[in-house]
């Protein structure tokens, strides 16, 4: 394909060509041609040079941006067009790496590569001028053999990467190892059982420090990585902190209860370094030696067996879907793929339709724990996240009332709610100010609304009477009998759930003429019972009633929900009872889906209410407009199964984490291998773990994180990520046996190691303490790095090199010399004209 | 910055302000009232505000805070500092006030739809039926009407819907959030930190007192001594705080500047050795104050219209005012762009803003030096014309798009910290623009023969036909002939100088990618990735391919390379706007 400066060459040989083309010579000499050079002429025409560009533009256009249209004005908006992307359709399921690559697209280049020689050999003379032309040709033809090499041979994942694991064990008093050595990642909140089960110790991480500064020793004032690790299970609970790299440093901390600083070193304590010398533990470097294929590169699924007990997971790779297959023995990527519509749930009770998949994944390795046995997989979903729900019931179904409410306020996110009657720790929440209650008789309902009561009774002088527990405010005793019998009350706990039951309770400090005691006073008086003043530490489960002088009984009214909704004593009446913002009790009747002002911007909708609800759990089909883009496979599922195992849905889950002694901050919430009960073929039965995740590779070498370094703008790492400048993890890989020099990989600056290209990839953010117990992290303990291979990207680059340089040439220089040409023969013209005139 | 180098940009300052005074004289209304006009709030927009790695001048910072809250509107045409302290200071002035702005033109009809459901609601929102009026044109509700219960069930449905309409819900739970004054003060972070670390955060002013409170002056009870800040200096700025509470809320004017007068004198004083040059935070909110210059697009249009009329009527005083305009207005964006870099530190090109707007520097630049090669063609003029348009749309983008072009700065993410994204970057910008320019000429082509023009094309391509132009056997490109002959020939100079541009950002581009693909082999482990932003720059490189070889089959050539010009710059633009904001990828930052 010539270029544009060539064009009055060209176009006069197109001329030519359409000349000799009306010639009846012509005619009969193309029709003597062979098919090579019918052939030939084909790849030498421009004409079929532009269709191939053209269809090129078509097949790209429709891989990377699919069908995409506006239907608005405003077409910097999302809204105002339409998009479907054609290769994710349910006959093609195609990453745009897989578009990418498919037979068509090899085909269209490899026409492009020919069309290119032919013409370039055959239709372009080689000379100075057309340099630039054969440059440009030349280049792009082993740009596309650089890119056969790199897109045929590429193979791209990610690995999670430690910066150290916490290794333990137990000795005895003459140092011999006692069970077996236990490897625990440092992360807040990991914890892992050691010792024997008879005196097992627990080992939680309390916290990390990325930075902690060495205050002696010959390296005082240098930052080293720490672990603060609650020890429980010895005779004190203490608190060992251990520094990588200086084992030396390790100590136990106790808690001394000092007010000032109640957590103290042991050595100042007791003298010793450590409370507990027969357990050890130390911080090593965790390896790594696999790395997991990118799931958006193309499909690369893999099942992981194990048998329950056993760590390390046994791969079954997942045949992956290809393109116009109706048969379906791959797991496809982008669509619904359904085997039982009963077994999934969608938004508003709708019915998915069905289209099963075929996949068949039989074991690969003889220790799979199934070996020998498929495993069938009929179904996957692309966004789904399990659920409760729950169906009306019917009249024969058990009473079982649940509700689903929603609290919204301007600037606050809505939360939704759900509370179950029956159920003593879901019948309340956000720390109970929220309850919700069935009640068998209207009477009840009305004791609900009043405040608590607290009646006292002393048969012997023939006393009842009966007070609310508000009017003991300000510690003021209730005197009876001119203060011979006292009541005091010192504290209430409404709605304590007690073993599967919801129990209140009021403790009183009464006196008598006989003495003085406390009595925790139940609304359930088979529970109450008096607790001796000089044995404070008894336990009240073993006390009884030591003065039934005087009976309390404690009546608990509202208790302590500021929002108490109660459904009966008709199964069908719900009616809500508020205390928030009001003196009185205010009663709501409850419509569902009808929002209630409780107080100014605060607002409440109950969505839902059962009284006969009946539970199932499935996977729900998120709707593909409330998915989140960035959230790659996170909320895929596959429904495996095989001879003598029920279907089961699996989630996919990023890694297959060995167990959650293993977890990493970001992926916690993703580890949830899924048991099976097996029974082989023997007979026996036996329980089997499986995750559904990505295929591994193993590296050459096995790679460790030295130091995991932030560098920050101007006032230091803050929440937004405007503050980060760049990542640097300090890797070290392991070269026979031996750890080699560390090396930095920082964003756009990777290292290559034994022909594997490793990148920074993701980091280990530092996380706020969570409401719901999570603990803060001070981060920087772990790195994802990218891993992948590069063949043939010189050859490409190469190309690339030699094409531009051929532009330059054919649009800048190729006139230059032309111009000097011109020139030259002008010059030559007038001399000989001046000659000629002489 | 010694004090005589400060002054001399100061005094240079004010020498633009007068040359600019035509174009960026204040043209927001001035609510009636003697407080607005009397404080005097400059001193407080030059101090420094730490904010996400960034100093950023409390001017600009406001202007980007309140941006959140009311969009590009400015309430009651008050400067957004003004705002910022009003909400800080007086938060239930603004409960009702119509402040937050809902860009999304359907959802204002949706929430209006709903209140009139309500008769509650008509009857709860004071003036109802003319505050829905104004805000379904000009799209500014108030929290309260937000709060309503009956928008309830609609914004619960409508944040369900990721894709769609949750961004707007969250822009408007973010205004309100904004809103709220213990925010507004938490972000006041203008306390240097101690020593000379540039590691440490800096405080906010909550540090030295709580939220100022109308009701409870308890809030406003010193607070403990920070770290490296003498008790003297606390006192300090922390009275100056009180004073600009107390003369605010009473509505003191002349209190208001003497205790923002103290608060910029003690506040640097606190570590003089961490606080950025003066001028560069006076800069910084001079630039954002005056819609970082995007009205320069002005100046272009003149330029583009004088342009036309030289090109199309050969009026030579056309073509001379024309390019001087051009000349000016280059300068005036040149100067924004490098002031800009200033501010920044870093050269403007990491976001979108950036990139559409250096872009069209770059295409001015490009067209000013090629229009001083083509200066004895035909051709010359053409150029700036060409880039006139491109700046003018660009410009314009900037100044009337700030929703989707965010023109606050930012720091660079670590993944553009790479020299070679830098080239690859501005490699890719430039040939976009020159694209755009190449879809002008190649327009301006279309309607030359739509009125008559003949089919002419450059018969030696583009750079050829300016190379040949010249001396002995020039092409028909070269300059002279009469004035028919010169219209005659008007078809032919568009098309050489469409070839010209086609030609420099076929190279551009393909260096572009190139450069990119370097870039990507090492920051995301492949130098191709199919990602669609790099997919449509190829595609835009396809079409001139086929462009160039094209030309060589068919009879009119002229129009065919009009056609495809503009199909070209179609695709580009395509993949500016579409892939974008629709077809997410890699590429989300520009």
């Amino acid at each position: 394909m010539p270029t544009p400066a060539d064009q009055t060459n060209s176009s006069g040989s197109a001329t030519r060509s359409r000349a000799s083309a009306k010639s009846p010579d012509a005619t009969s000499s193309r029709r003597s041609r062979g098919p090579i050079t019918l052939l030939l002429d084909l790849f030498s025409s421009v004409r079929f040079g532009i269709i191939l560009l053209v269809l090129l533009f078509i097949y790209m256009a429709i891989g990377s941006a699919g069908l995409v249209y506006p239907v608005g004005v405003n077409i910097f908006s999302a809204d105002a067009w339409v998009h479907r992307q054609i290769r994710q359709h349910r006959l093609l399921e195609m990453t745009e790496f897989e578009w990418f690559h498919w037979w068509p697209f090899d085909v269209l280049i490899s026409l492009i590569a020919v069309c290119l020689v032919v013409t370039t050999l055959r239709r372009i003379r080689f000379s100075v001028v057309n340099l630039g032309v054969w440059m440009i040709h030349t280049g792009i033809v082993i740009l596309i053999i650089g890119s056969l090499v790199y897109f045929g041979t590429k193979v791209e994942g990610d690995t999670p990467v430690s910066r150290r694991v916490l290794v333990m064990n137990m000795v005895d008093e003459r140092g011999d190892l006692i069970g077996e050595e236990r490897l625990l990642i440092p992360f807040p909140g990991n914890s892992i059982q050691i010792g024997d089960d008879s005196a097992p110790v627990t080992i939680s991480v309390l916290g990390t420090d990325p930075n902690w500064e060495l205050l002696s020793g010959d390296d005082a004032g240098s930052r080293v990585f720490s672990v603060n690790l609650m020890v429980d299970g010895f005779e004190t609970r203490f608190v060992r902190q251990v520094l990588a790299g200086y084992p030396e440093f390790t100590e136990d901390l106790i808690n001394t209860g000092g007010a000032e600083q109640p957590m103290q070193r042991a050595v100042k304590v007791t003298g010793e370094r450590l409370i507990e010398p027969t357990l050890k533990v130390s911080l090593q470097y965790a390896p790594q030696d696999e790395f997991y294929l990118s799931e958006a590169l193309s499909k690369n699924w893999a099942l992981y067996l194990r048998e329950k007990g056993t760590t390390r997971w046994v791969e079954r790779p997942v045949p992956a879907s290809t393109p116009l297959r109706p048969d379906k023995t791959g797991v496809p990527l982008y669509n619904d793929y359904i085997a039982d519509a009963s077994s999934v749930f969608m938004v508003g009770r709708r019915t998915p339709g069905e289209d099963p998949l075929a996949v068949r994944v039989p074991s690969v390795s003889p220790n799979d724990p199934l070996a020998g046995t498929d495993l069938m997989i009929d179904s996957y979903l692309r966004y789904a996240q399990m659920q409760t729900r729950f169906e009306p019931g019917t009249a024969d179904d058990p009473l079982n009332p649940i509700i689903d409410i929603s609290l919204s306020s301007p600037g606050i996110p809505t939360s939704t709610t759900r509370l179950e009657a029956f159920d003593p720790e879901r019948a309340k929440a956000e720390d109970g100010v929220l309850a919700f209650k069935f009640i068998t008789e209207e009477a009840r309902f009305e004791s609900l609304q009043r405040p608590g009561t607290i009646t006292v009774s002393i048969p012997t002088l023939g006393i009842t009477e009966t007070r609310t527990v508000d009017s003991f405010g300000d510690g003021r005793p209730w005197l009876l009998e001119d203060g011979t019998y006292r009541v005091m009350l010192a504290g209430k706990q409404d709605d304590l759930t007690l073993d599967q039951a919801t129990v209140s309770v009021l403790f009183a400090d009464i006196t008598t003429p006989s003495g003085s005691f406390r009595r925790w006073v139940f609304d359930d008086p088979t529970l109450t019972r008096d607790i001796d003043p000089d044995d404070p530490d008894a336990s009240p489960a073993e006390s009884g009633i030591q003065d039934d002088s005087i009976t309390l009984t404690y009546t608990p009214g509202s208790g302590s929900a500021r929002l108490l909704f109660v459904a009966g004593p008709e199964p069908e009446r719900l009616r809500a009872i508020l205390r928030i913002g009001t003196s009185e009790p205010r009663v709501l009747p409850i419509t569902t889906g009808d929002p209630i002002m409780l107080q100014e911007k605060l607002f409440l909708t109950v969505d839902e209410y059962f009284p006969r609800a009946v539970a199932t759990d499935a996977p729900m089909i998120v709707p593909s407009t409330q998915r989140e883009r960035d959230m790659g496979n996170l909320y895929s599922w596959v429904r495996a199964s095989a001879t003598g195992i029920k279907p089961t849905w699996l989630q996919f889950q990023k890694y297959p984490f060995e167990g959650p002694s293993d977890l990493l901050g970001r992926f916690k919430s993703l580890y949830a291998p899924t048991m099976l009960r097996v029974q082989s073929a023997d007979g026996t039965w036996k329980d089997v773990e499986m995750v559904f995740s990505r295929e591994r590779v193993a590296l050459t070498d096995p790679v460790a994180l030295e130091t995991f370094e932030l560098e920050t703008y101007i006032g230091g790492y803050s929440d937004g990520g405007g503050s980060i400048r760049d990542y640097r993890s300090i890797l070290r890989f392991d070269d026979d046996g031996t750890w080699g020099e560390p090396l930095p990989v920082s964003m756009n600056k990777p290292v290559e190691h034994a022909g594997l290209w490793f990148f920074q990839s993701q980091w280990d953010p530092p996380i706020a303490a969570s409401r719901n117990g999570g603990l803060p992290s001070k981060g920087l303990g772990y790195t994802v790095l990218g891993v992948g291979n590069r063949n043939g990207v010189y050859t490409q680059l190469l190309g690339c090199v030699i094409a531009v340089i051929g532009m330059i040439y054919a649009f800048y220089v190729k006139p230059l010399i032309k111009r000097r040409r011109r020139e030259r023969v002008l010059a030559g013209l007038a001399v000989t004209a001046q000659s000629g005139g002489s | 910055m010694s004090f005589s180098s400060t002054g001399l940009l100061m005094s240079c300052r004010e020498a633009i302000v007068c040359a600019f005074i035509l174009f960026f004289a204040a043209v927001t209304p001035v609510r009636a009232s003697d407080f607005v006009t009397e404080v005097d709030l400059q001193p407080l927009e030059e101090l420094a505000v730490h904010t996400d790695g960034r100093l950023n001048s409390f001017g600009s910072y406001a202007n980007a805070l309140m941006y959140e809250v009311s969009g590009s509107k400015k309430i009651d045409g008050r400067p957004p500092i003004y705002t910022y302290l009003d909400m800080l200071f007086r938060p239930s002035a603004y409960e009702d006030a119509d402040v937050i702005y809902v860009k999304n033109k359907l959802i204002r009809k949706k929430m209006v739809d709903a209140l009139r459901k309500s008769p509650d609601s008509m009857a709860r929102i004071d003036n109802f039926e003319a505050r829905m009026a104004d805000f379904q044109k000009v799209g500014l509700t108030s929290g309260s009407i937000l709060a309503d219960p009956a928008l309830l069930e609609l914004m619960g449905r409508l944040k369900s819907d990721l894709i769609r309409t949750n961004k707007d819900v969250t822009s408007m739970e973010i205004a309100s959030r904004v809103m709220n004054p213990s925010f507004l003060l938490e972000q006041m972070k203008i306390i240097p930190p101690p020593g000379e670390s540039l590691d440490v955060p800096w405080r906010s002013v909550s540090a030295l007192m709580l939220i100022p409170s109308e009701q409870d002056d308890m809030s406003l009870m010193p607070q403990p001594t920070l770290a490296g800040l003498d008790r003297e200096t606390q006192d300090r700025i922390a009275d100056a705080w009180h004073a600009l509470f107390t003369s605010w809320t009473s509505g003191d004017s002349v209190g208001v500047n003497s205790a923002v007068a103290q608060l910029a004198i003690v506040v640097p004083s606190v570590n003089p050795a961490l606080y950025p040059a003066v001028s560069r935070l006076s800069w910084e909110s001079w630039y954002f104050r005056n819609h970082q210059l995007a009205r320069i697009w002005l100046v272009y249009m003149l330029s583009l219209i004088l342009l036309l009329l030289g090109l199309v009527y050969r009026w030579r005083w056309a073509q001379w005012g024309g390019m001087s305009v051009f000349l000016v207005a280059l300068l005036l964006q040149t100067f924004a762009v490098g002031l800009r870099w200033y501010i920044s530190g870093r050269w403007p090109n990491a976001n979108m803003y950036e990139a559409v707007t250096t872009a069209a520097w770059f295409g001015s630049v490009g067209a000013l030096v090629i229009e001083v090669l083509v200066r004895r063609t035909a051709m010359k003029s053409v150029f700036a014309l060409s880039a006139a348009t491109a700046s003018m749309v660009a410009l314009m983008a900037a100044y009337y798009l700030p929703a989707f072009m965010n023109p606050n700065i930012s720091n660079m993410m670590p993944v553009l910290n790479d020299i070679w994204l830098y080239i690859h970057t501005n490699a890719i910008i430039f040939s976009y623009c020159l694209i755009f320019m190449a879809a002008v000429s190649g327009g301006l082509y279309i309607v030359n023969r739509m009125f008559g023009g003949a089919p002419a094309y450059a018969k030696a391509g583009g750079a050829a036909s300016v190379l040949l132009a010249t001396g002995v056997g020039a092409t028909q490109v070269s300059k002279g002939g009469t004035a028919p002959v010169r219209r005659a020939r008007l078809g032919e100079v568009l098309d050489g100088v469409s070839m010209v541009l086609m030609e420099l950002s076929f190279v551009l581009l393909w260096a572009g990618l190139v450069m990119g693909a370097i870039w990507a082999d090492h920051s995301w482990g492949r130098p191709w990735g199919w990602d669609p932003k790099e997919v449509f720059a190829l595609e835009t490189f396809i079409v001139f391919a086929v462009l160039i070889h094209v030309r060589m089959k068919v009879h009119d050539k002229g129009l065919w390379t009009a056609w495809l010009c503009v199909l070209g710059a179609a695709v580009m633009l395509f993949n500016w706007i579409v892939i974008n904001f629709v077809i997410t990828g890699l590429h989300s930052y520009a």
